[in-house]
């Protein structure tokens, strides 16, 4: 099924990234920049970290910017990037904190605005990656596979166990 | 196809529900998102960050032969020790011991003899 895609088509700006480096580059991230951000808030649950994983994320595509020049879909490359930090960053963040120290240690948990945002914290990580990657980035099944790193068929299970998984939480 | 339907319509309830929540998440602010277009500044000041906080390794092999050297030099220009101490000399070279010095013992010697 091809969803409907709220981003904007390939950005013209995709072209000139061989131009003067960072002012195409700007041009390029603009229009995802707030996309990616909230799709960080909502992934790792804190405002602070997501900040540095968009940071991290900007900061390896500017270095592989030469392979945008390659690829026809620019926004699942960069939205690949992020969910590759997101999930840098959950992973370090377990081994230095696990989960049941957190709640005295300070951690700044993001406080959600909704009742959708708990319910998504409490399905487990690979449903939240998924939804949030099909239906928050709008990627692709195709896409997300890619990212994910499995297979289309996968990803269309995992997609649909971890939508009625959401059901059962708002329920 | 009516599970392609349902799947499709239960889709399309999931992404507005992410929409929504996306939404409501405070975007970033102007400053941020100049800094966050620009990452090869941020690069730069991220290396010079990075060096300052854990310089590169080799330093402190550096640091280490630096004061090794120092320590060989400072042993070699030091002055030879005088080895013309004594009454020869002249020299009243006073010696010094944890209980005192030289002269302080003879004297608390000579007071026990005495007494």
């Amino acid at each position: 099924m091809t969803l409907p895609d709220p981003l904007p088509a390939r950005p013209a700006q995709a072209e000139a990234l061989d131009g003067p480096a960072d002012t195409s580059f700007q041009a390029f991230v603009a229009p995802f920049l707030q996309r990616l951000y909230r799709f960080l808030v909502v992934r790792l649950r804190d405002e602070r970290e997501a900040r540095d994983a968009l940071q991290e994320t900007l900061l390896a595509a500017w270095r592989g910017r030469s392979q945008l020049q390659d690829t026809d879909e620019p926004w699942p490359w960069l939205a690949g990037i992020a969910a590759h930090k997101a999930a840098d960053v959950a992973r370090r963040r377990r081994h230095v904190l696990p989960l049941a120290e957190r709640a005295d240690s300070g951690y700044e948990d993001f406080t959600g605005p909704s009742d959708v945002y708990a319910a998504l914290n409490r399905l487990p990580e690979k449903s939240r990656e998924v939804l949030l990657l099909r239906y928050l980035l709008r990627l692709s099944e195709r896409e997300t596979a890619g990212v994910l790193g499995v297979r289309v068929g996968t990803v269309k299970s995992r997609a649909a166990r971890a939508r009625r998984l959401l059901m059962e939480e708002l329920a | 196809v009516r599970r392609e339907l349902v799947n499709e319509v239960e889709e399309r309830r999931v992404m507005r529900l992410l929409s929504n929540l996306a939404d409501l998440i405070p975007g970033l602010e102007d400053d941020d998102l100049f800094r966050f277009m620009n990452p090869s500044v941020a690069d730069v000041r991220g290396r010079r960050a990075r060096w300052f906080r854990s310089p590169p390794r080799y330093l402190s092999a550096v640091a280490a032969a630096a004061v090794v050297a120092i320590g060989v030099s400072a042993q070699l220009h030091r002055p030879a020790p005088n080895p013309s101490f004594g009454t020869e000399s002249g020299a009243a070279e006073i010696f010094t011991f944890p209980e005192g010095t030289a002269l302080q013992l003879l004297l608390t010697a000579e007071k026990r003899g005495k007494a």
